[in-house]
């Protein structure tokens, strides 16, 4: 991009950050493979590296597609016909397709650390053991994200190429880009995960470039998501889809926030990344006039107040293997009862709630599937929490 | 939704204040001064959204993407509330030219 482009992207960059710079944050931007950077703390941009956190995702979402095409299996197959064994117990028909797109419903929702064997490779059987039993929806029924599905992905490409995923990466899909593997050490671990990335860094050249050469299957159709959120529209086999045809991934890792986006239909590519803020709200204040396609948000509409709402539908327990809310009701509304007690629900349309006060696990709660006078599901722009004591949904 | 026909650049801060505090987890209101960004205050997304969509609410309007992003921008919290008074004035304004 021409000295005029990178200026005005320094200078957009500048007012969005407005004096609350403290650690690095870039933007790097491309368009017909011409590119801009601009940055702050970081005197060569393109060569600083940051944590991909959860955008690890998106390298399982290449290796698989990679992998799938050179030993002739299809995104719908049953993935107990690869891992064999007793995989079939707790997946079922769960296909790479539901892994990838978050559909598997299996329930993780108590975090189990990755599990790894001593050649470094992803000890399925471990994996599968903590999910087995465990099931929140049908395999296909509905979105909920989680990181076990990023995780038995990309056993199965280990167990198809013989291979550890980091050898995978580092070699199949990273060198022939001309991009290097790095690792950044964390308070946590130096193992590299593919699900939530571990100590896995690249620079912001190197991921520009993987976003860049990402060309999404558009034979596949988008998984929608089970109830609102502000930007995201689906998932397709490990991108999550945004308005204006934009795909991509986020991760908000404390110290290590990214987002990264592409356009294939022109070749436009995105990143952002920053210690400080969040790197779609700098994007956002940035870029928003610019690409107000994946940056305005999409409000719900609103409800006055809840007169007359009938709280019986609502009420009960919802909960995953690690979370769970109560949905109570008093004589001003409903009120969501959790570990860090009771907070007031806001009505809007579509059956959505804004909490009073956000917490740390959501801003808003919508009521998802009714059957026979109640809903069985909730869902907050990332997860469902099925009804307590009701079936596996769908 | 409550309209506010007098809805002033002070009477917005004094609104936005424990709302944004709200929205962005922090427990005490009087840390989230006229002076703070969004951004310092860890503010992502879905905590954009909720704002957004409570200065909706409460203000009985539904607004423009242009007004969106013009909130969005905004360069701390008096400057929130400056452009969102904007707003109001202006909305009232094209309400009564009718």
């Amino acid at each position: 991009m021409s000295t005029a482009e990178r200026h005005e992207l320094e200078r957009r960059l500048e007012l969005a950050l407005h004096g609350s710079e403290r650690g690095r944050t870039i933007i790097a931007r491309s368009a017909d493979g011409r590119r801009a950077y601009a940055a702050v703390r970081a005197a060569h941009p393109e060569r600083e590296v940051f944590r991909v956190g959860c955008t690890a995702k998106l390298f399982v979402a290449a290796l698989v597609e990679r992998t799938l095409d050179a030993h002739g299996i299809g995104y719908d197959v049953p993935v107990r016909h690869v891992l064999g064994g007793s995989s079939g117990a707790a997946l079922g028909d769960t296909s790479l397709r539901h892994l990838l797109e978050h559909t598997h419903g299996l329930d993780d929702a108590a975090a189990p650390e990755t599990a790894f064997r001593g050649d470094g490779s992803i000890d399925v059987e471990r994996l599968l053991e903590r999910v087995s039993g465990r099931r929140i929806a049908a395999p296909g029924a509905l979105y909920s994200y989680s990181h076990v599905g990023a995780l038995i992905a990309a056993a199965l490409v280990e167990t198809l190429e013989q291979r550890p995923f980091e050898a995978l990466l580092r070699d199949e899909l990273l060198a022939p880009l001309g991009v290097e593997l790095r690792r950044c050490r964390t308070p946590e671990t130096f193992a590299i995960c593919p699900a939530s990335g571990g100590a896995l860094g690249l620079t912001i050249d190197g991921l520009l470039t993987f976003v860049e050469s990402h060309r999404p299957q558009v034979d596949h159709a988008m998984m929608p998501l089970p109830g609102w959120h502000p930007l995201e529209r689906g998932v397709r086999l490990g991108w999550k889809c945004y308005a204006g045809s934009w795909v991509g991934h986020q991760s908000a890792w404390p110290g290590a926030s990214l987002l990264v986006c592409s356009r294939p239909r022109d070749r436009a590519a995105l990143v952002v990344a920053s210690e400080d803020h969040h790197a779609a709200v700098v994007a956002a204040r940035a870029l928003g006039d610019e690409m107000p396609e994946l940056f305005v948000p999409r409000l719900p509409k609103q409800r006055a107040g809840a007169p007359g709402l009938d709280p019986a539908p609502y009420l009960g327990r919802y909960a995953s293997a690690g979370d769970a809310v109560g949905i109570e009701a008093d004589a001003d509304g409903l009120v969501l009862a959790g570990d860090r007690g009771r907070v007031r629900l806001l009505p809007a349309a579509d059956e959505i709630f804004f909490l009073e006060r956000s917490t740390r696990a959501r801003a808003f709660v919508q009521f998802i599937v009714r059957r026979r006078g109640r809903f069985l599901a909730l869902w907050d722009g990332q997860r469902v929490l099925p009804r307590a004591g009701s079936p596996p949904l769908g | 939704m409550r309209p506010t026909p007098h809805a002033s650049a002070e009477e917005l801060l004094a609104w936005l204040r424990p709302a944004i505090a709200r929205a962005c987890q922090i427990d005490d209101p009087s840390s989230v001064t006229d002076e703070k960004s969004l951004l310092d205050l860890g503010a992502d997304s879905l905590t954009l959204a909720s704002v957004l969509s409570l200065i909706e609410a409460e203000h009985g309007i539904e607004l423009e993407p242009s007004e969106m992003l013009a909130l969005l921008g905004a360069t701390d919290v008096r400057a929130l509330a400056d452009a969102l008074a904007g707003m109001i004035r202006a909305r009232r304004r094209a309400d009564v030219d009718g």
